[in-house]
């Protein structure tokens, strides 16, 4: 009977018994800790108000810092600043922010700062960076120098607030190095070697010539420059000092003397040369002048570049009947590989900083544009709609890419933001620009 | 054809067989007056008439036809012959006669003695007859009796066999009597069994019943606790997909992010979905990635939460920042 009842018991039940028993379960993981995930975000471009910064100098600035900031970060595409014209109010303090003014604005960030005089001469100027949301401060700088330095500190505040804001060095301190050429009236040309900043401005020419300038290329420690010069009417490599003008001419070979590039140490250039018939790849220690012949090909091999780790190079052959990017590894057997396949041509290679990605001059419909080819998909991308691209160049953070492009005849530099696909020229000046090269971080 | 074609060593046989048959029939021919004068009851007194040798004569002579005259003389020395001869036969005849009486006594004698034999015969055969009657009587009677005792007997062993058919029924009725009995206990065993069985049944159905009823309320119970928790859920869900497009409205991913790079904030909340505060619990190790979540989490001016009970579920809660792609 016990057996029976034991039996029946489990008979009938087990339906009701599972179904409390799974309700008892399905109600057990809601007592765990709610957690919303949130998979996704939008791209958009971050919306920071960038107050006017509080002259409290006394004096009248040749900058406006909070403008130079602004730009800064609005051409990255990242950053979406406020007109100052919508402002509430013109806090340069915390105790003047109202933080609701700023969400009703639809910010996420508040800059405000002052400048202050630090000395004769001299100028302080802090920076605070606020959360809007969170009324948090999130930067407060203090920087000073110089009136000449004041565009320079502003660059040094837009680093700051790029770096907080997207976990990104900023290369707003970063410079560029190009070549110009003026043409006189009397038809001679003058070419100029420059370095100006990131943003294009305060430009200073390092060398000038009437013969033509080519291929700028910065050491690692962006403070030489080492570039081709047909000064001699035969062109050379010749390295310098940017801050004493110190040159060094490093080749001067028979033929072609072309291309240089720094090695990611420093210590070497690679180059082209075509001493030994037709142009080869060569490495050359900057120390002791040895070359190191790269390539050995009936064909033109040219327009080297180092990857970030300084153990492949990449350059232009036309070994393919037409100009193709290879590879060649330093470190091992020093096979020569292709890399581009899509179009017949493609030029002029630079990797990115972290080495994933490669520029290049893309021939597409007759158009010379700026490509990128992602190096482990082999996936190719056309960035820019400009037609006569030139000499690509990218930024130290790999947020932007530097090329030369065409714009009513003159050649004119653009800037491409790599992540948001933001485009801008440079000012233009007068003459032809070309051949950009973007610094390394200062140190 | 060879059928009737006899068979020489046959014909001996037939012959035998045939003069066998004649001397049969001659024998049943002439024996048939005999015997069957035998069996013809002769009466005991005879009354015979005389008939003598004239009278037969004159009775012939009256019946025969007038003689002629020579035959008259002849007839004449005939009748003189005829007597003469006729004397002589009628001494013969009466010496026959005289014969025949003996001849006739002796016959009756002897007929009497036959009689008596046959009498006698007749008697013997009678007793005999009698005997044999007796003896057939006797043997019938014994036959009788033995039929008599055969169906005694077999009566007796009817009757036996019907006693013990009897005895069988009895005991087959005993039998059957004592089944039933047997079966009505067991029937009764069994219903009481049953009974009690059905008992139990009733009482295990009962408590199942009550248990299950118990059970069924609870999972009731808790079927509408999972309704109001499903409705809850749903409700939960709904907040949680409020609260989710809120945030990732307010998001701005911040740009060369590492993949897999993830950041947790913990959300304390009042019931008016008013921010109490946001705090990192787990970083990206990425600062700007920490602070954009921090800033949407920050972002909203007031959470979507439920009123009531449900809001207990967004008091605190986690916000998992995992960007896929």
């Amino acid at each position: 009977m016990i057996d029976c009842k034991g039996f029946r018991m489990v008979h009938i039940k087990p339906i009701w018994l599972l179904m409390v028993f799974l309700g008892v379960l399905a109600t057990m993981p809601a007592r765990a800790e709610l957690v919303i995930e949130i998979t996704q975000g939008s791209r958009e471009a971050i919306p920071v108000a960038i107050v006017p910064f509080a002259n409290r100098t006394g004096n009248a600035l040749p900058e406006d810092i909070a403008k130079i900031v602004s730009d800064d970060l609005q051409r990255t595409g990242q950053f979406n600043p406020l007109d100052q014209r919508r402002m509430l109010s013109l806090p340069s303090s915390s105790t003047e922010v109202f933080f609701r003014d700023w969400r009703m604005l639809g910010q996420r960030y508040l800059l405000i700062g002052s400048i202050d005089p630090a000395g004769p001469g001299r100028y302080q100027v802090r920076a605070e960076l606020y959360d809007v949301n969170t009324s948090e401060r999130i930067l407060g700088e203090v920087v000073a120098g110089s009136e000449k330095s004041l565009r320079d500190l502003a660059h040094l505040i837009s680093d700051l607030v790029y770096e907080a804001l997207t976990g990104v060095k900023g290369v707003f301190s970063t410079k560029i190095a190009y070549v110009t050429l003026h043409r006189g009236a009397n038809g001679a040309s003058r070419y100029q070697l420059e370095v100006a900043d990131a943003d294009g401005r305060n430009a200073n020419v390092i060398l000038t010539s009437d013969q033509p300038i080519m291929s700028p290329s910065w050491s690692p420690d962006a403070r030489q420059l080492a570039y081709v010069s047909f000064e001699g009417k035969r062109p050379a490599i010749y390295i310098q000092e940017i801050a004493s003008g110190r040159r060094t001419k490093l080749t001067n070979f028979r033929g072609l003397n072309s291309a240089p590039t720094w090695s990611p140490d420093g210590r070497s250039l690679a180059m082209a040369l075509s001493k030994d018939g037709n142009a080869e790849i060569y490495i050359m220690d900057i120390q002791t002048k040895k070359l190191e012949r790269i390539t050995n090909h009936w064909a033109i091999d040219t327009e080297p570049a180092w990857s970030p780790d300084g153990r492949t190079l990449v350059f232009t052959s036309d070994r393919g009947g037409g100009p193709q990017i290879y590879k060649v590894d330093l470190a091992g057997s020093r096979k020569e590989t292709r890399l581009t396949f899509e179009g017949n041509y493609n030029s002029r290679p630079r990797f990115s900083p972290d080495g994933k990605k490669l520029y290049f001059v893309h021939q597409r419909a007759g158009a010379f544009r700026m490509a990128s080819m992602d190096l482990q998909s082999g996936e190719l991308s056309i960035l820019s709609d400009t037609s006569l691209d030139e000499s690509p160049s990218v930024a130290p953070n790999g947020s932007m890419l530097i090329y030369g492009t065409s714009k009513g005849g003159q050649g004119v530099l653009a800037v491409i933001a790599v992540e948001t696909g933001a485009k801008f020229l440079l000012p233009s000046r007068q003459g032809e620009v070309r051949e950009p090269a973007w610094s390394p971080f200062l140190k | 054809m060879s059928k009737f074609k006899l068979d020489p060593s046959y014909r001996k046989p037939i012959v035998y067989a045939v003069l066998v048959h004649l001397g049969f029939i001659g024998l049943l021919t002439f024996s048939w007056p005999f015997t069957s004068e035998r069996p013809a009851a002769m009466p005991r007194h005879v009354n015979a008439v005389m008939v003598t040798e004239d009278m037969l004569k004159e009775m012939m002579a009256q019946q025969e036809p007038r003689p002629d005259p020579a035959e008259l003389q002849r007839q004449r020395d005939e009748e003189r012959r005829r007597q003469e001869q006729a004397r002589k036969e009628e001494q013969a005849r009466k010496e026959e006669q005289a014969r025949k009486e003996e001849q006739r006594r002796q016959e009756q004698e002897r007929l009497r003695i036959a009689e008596q034999k046959k009498r006698e015969e007749q008697k013997r055969r009678e007793e005999e007859k009698k005997k044999e009657q007796a003896r057939k009587l006797a043997e019938q009677k014994k036959l009788e009796e033995q039929k008599r005792q055969e169906e005694q007997r077999k009566r007796e062993e009817q009757r036996k066999q019907e006693e013990r058919r009897k005895q069988e029924e009895q005991r087959k009725l005993e039998e059957a009597r004592k089944k039933e009995q047997e079966r009505k206990a067991r029937e009764e065993r069994e219903r009481k069994l049953a009974e009690e069985a059905r008992l139990a049944e009733e009482r295990l159905a009962q408590e199942a019943a009550e248990a299950e009823r118990r059970l069924r309320e609870a999972y009731e119970q808790e079927q509408a606790a999972r309704r109001n928790q499903q409705l809850e859920a749903s409700e939960q869900a709904r907040y949680v997909g409020l609260i989710q497009s809120a945030i990732e409205r307010r998001w701005i991913e911040p740009p060369n992010v590492a993949p897999g790079t993830q950041a947790t904030l913990r959300i304390r909340l009042l019931p008016t979905g008013e921010l109490v505060s946001v705090e990192l619990v787990r970083s990206s190790g990425n600062a700007a990635f920490d602070r954009s979540a921090l800033s949407a989490a920050s972002a909203v001016n007031r959470y979507p939460v439920p009123q009531g009970s449900l809001f207990e579920r967004f008091r605190v809660f986690e916000l998992h920042f995992n960007p896929k792609g």
